[in-house]
């Protein structure tokens, strides 16, 4: 199991980027008002039949192309207990050829929610990812008073600022921007 | 600091740029290929992917390049790194926490030492095409 909802996060990013998306929308809503985590992971991916749809939830399956010997397929799975052990909910759709929407959410304080960890380093593992893809963050958070903040933030942007991702001078930059903007959300 | 704008971002990166150019360069990047699939995450692989960024930056190694894969197959000795160095072997080392990930900084890149109780061998059979 994950320790963190931002490992399922990275992991569930990681299923859009291997899909062949070339765009992928992540947003991350917390809510102090309402104790509540939202989390949506939508992509332009190949997408998936409803058989495929069906048999993702499911611990010991996998696309069989990845580990052409493996029997586990361990990401969505992980996700789809979580959401149940805490009262939370969990919903993914998909039409192939168009793309795959994971929706899911958390009720903050059940005493199952894994910490939420470390939201700028995850982003920083999202962004450095291969692959030919843009992916747009919008993250949000309310506070108890119900007052919102938030920033969004894509990779097109950050490699038009930065040039690489994958060098260790951009990604230091970009650790500092990161953790920069979520500092001023919270 | 304030939030950073992606403008700043844009003159910090020019102003290293210009650094860089000053130094020596080999020319020959060093590369860091961290596994992080399902078993990379859940094993801490971004907490060693932010240790060697930390380490790097304080040894001050510019010209290294750090890549992230999927899982290597070798999922009971995650985190995986394989570190490839201009002048070293290629070598995958397992069970890279954020101590070792210092150590392999400080051993392998720098002093060009093999950290000889971490290396495992080449990806799983079932990986390599």
């Amino acid at each position: 199991m994950h320790k963190s909802i931002s490992d399922m996060i990275l992991d569930i990013v990681q299923n859009s980027i291997e899909a062949n998306a070339s765009d992928v929308f992540l947003s991350f809503v917390e809510d102090d008002y309402r104790a509540v985590i939202e989390i949506v992971v939508e992509d332009n991916g190949k997408g998936m039949s409803g058989a495929t749809l069906k048999k993702v939830v499911d611990p010991f399956y996998t696309d069989g192309i990845k580990h052409k010997n493996r029997k586990v397929g361990l990401g969505l799975p992980f996700v789809k207990q979580t959401t149940e052990l805490v009262g939370g909910s969990f919903d993914i759709a998909s039409e192939e050829g168009v793309g795959t929407k994971v929706s899911f959410s958390l009720a903050k304080e059940n005493i199952d929610t894994p910490p939420i960890g470390d939201i700028a380093l995850t982003l920083l593992s999202c962004f450095n990812y291969p692959g030919d893809f843009n992916l747009r963050v919008n993250r949000t958070y309310i506070s108890q008073n119900g007052d919102k903040s938030e920033y969004a933030v894509s990779k097109e942007e950050l490699i038009e600022a930065l040039g690489s991702l994958e060098d260790i001078e951009s990604l230091g930059l970009l650790k500092q921007f990161l953790v920069s903007q979520e500092k001023s959300i919270k | 600091m304030g939030k950073m704008t992606l403008e700043e971002l844009r003159n910090l990166r020019d102003s290293a740029k210009k650094e860089i150019n000053r130094r020596d360069s080999e020319g020959k990047d060093i590369h860091i290929i961290i596994g992080m699939g399902t078993c990379g995450i859940a094993s801490g692989a971004k907490e060693t992917f932010t240790s060697f960024l930390k380490e790097l930056e304080s040894n001050n190694i510019a010209n290294a390049v750090v890549k992230q894969t999927g899982c290597m197959g070798l999922c009971y000795v995650e985190p995986t790194v394989e570190i490839k160095v201009p002048g070293m072997p290629d070598t995958i080392y397992g069970k890279v926490d954020t101590e070792v990930a210092a150590q392999i900084v400080k051993d392998h890149i720098v002093n060009k030492k093999l950290v000889n109780n971490h290396i495992q061998d080449k990806p799983a059979a079932d990986i390599i095409k």
